[in-house]
């Protein structure tokens, strides 16, 4: 699914990851582990097309991520990779449907007729229609139907997380990709995130690579892998 | 440090580090004083100037105070929305909600006194420069200006100032602490009643501009309103050649100094406001961008938002400029407006440019950064 080859990546003088190579198996759940400035956020965002590797190879979904431009990268993510984020970062002037909603924009085609807005959720008044596949999507990361129309702001962290993992699924892409996602949240909640996690790879058989300290998705992921230095070595 | 003295304190540090609005604000005022006074002193020696004066100075002064007003009124917004954290700092050591509110009012104070006082002073040599006051009933003589009610309008200028500043300031202090060491800056909860718009571009804009309705009409305000007074004054100065008066030099000069501060406060007010807007929103273009926006995507809807706001202000400065011209009575036939209105017509395209031009750039210069630096929460929270 992802095969990194050779992968170097410097900033100024600093080196990020220094000749990295990793093949992430068609739904396999891996964890990447290291100390805070080892690699893990460069790594992941070379794999997500957000960094281009100084040096190296990236195939993704059988795609040559090297080669492409900023356009066609922007394409490629929309479809096929789901991006979670350590803060979260939703759209905060957009309600958490809204937020969930607009990676669904982005790629539906006007005549797509498996995209009808019949599900209405209504809140303080106010009522809205929108896709079932948004309704679906947030039950299943749970959250409740109360919240649907709310601003992420109103939210706790550990919502706001599960609404963020809603929005990284919405256009059903076969990775997903997670950036310290439990790291922000108290450990409680973090074990509940992990466990969402766990669901979402056992039920809808995503490819999971989650950079992470957290002992929670270390113990559940499939594969573990180590950054030191920028450099990869198998621990799991 | 004593109480007072850190207000102080506070409130001398918030207007500097905003400097560039500040001293928007303080052109703005004094402009829009100085017109008044010079007002007050054409209506004193009435016989002065031709009847169309006096209209030309009252439109243009209440156009500069309300944009200076509007400016106030976004300055102090952004420094309540900036300081929030020590707002927060502020009422959990005990200040009361009064001593808060001071030193945002302090704010408006300091600008409202200076651009006053300059303004005051504007207005005294604004007539006499210019050799008004030479043409007194018929004969040149060496008759005194004088404004009987200016001490009036140099007070009644800084109350305006206060009482704007009030109104954001208020917000600041009403707040509770909770929500102000929140991640958000206070926003009006606003939705959008059944908004089928559900294009990802002209939706997305749209939702933004509703639910930060504060901001958004603040920046038309601070860009409209020095619009209409640049149009107008354009107008005016375009026709004074034509006015065969003796005045026609007085009124050539006046409108010329509206229309070039109009334009520079028009220009520098809008950057600083959308430069302000734009860097805040860095993060939010990077999640854009991973979400699989193109760069040409967000570009296009942040033109969206802007071209909405530039093109609303662009026909409002204009049908209010010409509404304003029809009451006035100037003396010309048609053929001599075509060419006037062609003129101002073709001075507000460029001013329209020139902000069309920081509409593209400022969030074009807020996406060079790379995505992971600009989600870097160390570096987000610095720019607050």
């Amino acid at each position: 699914m992802i095969k990194l080859s050779g992968v170097t990546r410097k900033f100024g003088r600093t080196v990020a990851l220094r000749d990295v190579n990793l093949k992430v198996n068609e739904g396999e759940f891996l964890a990447v582990t290291g100390e805070s400035g080892s690699g893990k956020t460069t790594l992941l965002q070379i794999m997500a097309g957000i960094d281009k590797p100084t040096e190296g190879k990236v195939t993704v979904a059988g795609t040559d991520l090297t080669d492409l431009s900023e356009n066609d990268l922007a394409v490629f993510r929309r479809r096929n990779i789901g991006f979670v984020f350590q803060f979260f970062h939703l759209i905060p002037e957009l309600t958490v449907v809204e937020n969930v909603e607009l990676p669904m924009e982005l790629v539906r085609s006007r005549w797509d007729k498996t995209m009808k807005l019949t599900k209405t959720i209504s809140f303080r008044g106010v009522s809205y229609r929108t896709y079932p596949q948004v309704v679906e999507l947030l039950d299943l990361v749970g959250i409740k139907n109360q919240y649907f129309n709310r601003l992420p702001d109103e939210l706790s962290g550990g919502e706001q997380q599960r609404v963020a993992i809603a929005r990284a699924l919405a256009n059903n892409p076969m990775i997903l990709l997670a950036d310290q996602p439990t790291e922000n949240l108290d450990p409680k909640t973090g074990l509940k995130i992990a466990k969402l996690f766990e669901k979402v790879h056992r039920e809808l058989g995503k490819t999971l690579v989650i950079a992470t300290h957290s002992r929670d998705i270390i113990s559940l992921a499939s594969r573990v892998v180590g950054l030191e230095h920028g450099q990869l070595f198998e621990r799991r | 440090m004593t109480k007072t003295g850190f207000i102080l304190s506070l409130a001398r540090r918030s207007l500097f580090r905003r400097s560039l609005k500040s001293s928007l604000v303080v052109i703005s005022i004094a402009v829009g004083t100085g017109f008044l006074v010079a007002l007050d002193i054409v209506l004193t020696i009435s016989v002065l100037l031709e009847s169309y004066v006096s209209p030309f100075l009252l439109i243009c002064s209440a156009g500069m105070l309300f944009s200076g007003g509007s400016l106030i009124y976004a300055l102090v917004w952004s420094s309540v929305k900036e300081d929030r954290f020590n707002i927060a700092v502020l009422k959990t050591v005990g200040c009361t909600k009064r001593q808060i509110l001071s030193v945002f009012l302090l704010q408006g104070l300091a600008l409202g006194f200076t651009g006053a006082l300059v303004g005051v002073t504007f207005g005294y040599n604004l007539l006499v420069q210019y050799g008004a006051y030479h043409w007194y009933k018929g004969f040149w003589t060496e008759g005194r200006v004088y404004s009987p009610f200016s001490s009036l309008i140099f007070l009644g200028v800084i109350c305006y100032a206060l009482v704007i500043s009030y109104f954001p300031a208020s917000v600041g202090t009403e707040t509770s602490i909770r929500d102000l060491l929140g991640r958000q800056a206070p926003r009006n909860r606003v939705f959008l009643k059944n908004l089928e718009l559900r294009n990802p571009l002209i939706g997305y804009s749209l939702r933004h501009i509703m639910r930060n309705q504060r901001d958004y009409a603040t920046l038309l305000a601070s860009v409209a309103l020095p619009m209409f007074v640049f149009v107008f004054s354009n107008i005016f100065y375009h026709s004074a050649p034509l006015l065969q008066s003796l005045e026609s030099y007085v009124i050539a000069r006046l409108a010329l100094i509206a229309a070039v501060s109009s334009g520079a406060i028009c220009i520098l007010g809008f950057y600083s406001l959308w430069s302000d807007i734009c860097r805040k929103r860095r993060a939010e273009f990077a999640v854009l961008k991973t979400l699989g926006f193109s760069r040409k995507q967000v570009l296009l809807s942040t033109v969206v938002e802007s071209a909405l706001l530039l093109g609303g202000s662009f026909v409002s400065a204009w049908v209010f400029s010409l509404a304003a011209i029809v009451v006035i009575p100037l003396p010309t036939g048609f053929s001599i407006w075509v060419s006037v209105i062609s003129r101002s017509l073709m001075f507000s395209m460029l001013l329209l440019l020139i902000l069309l031009y920081i509409a593209v750039s400022e969030p074009l210069k807020a996406m060079q950064i790379t995505v992971s630096k600009a989600l870097d929460r160390i570096f987000i929270e610095e720019e607050w």
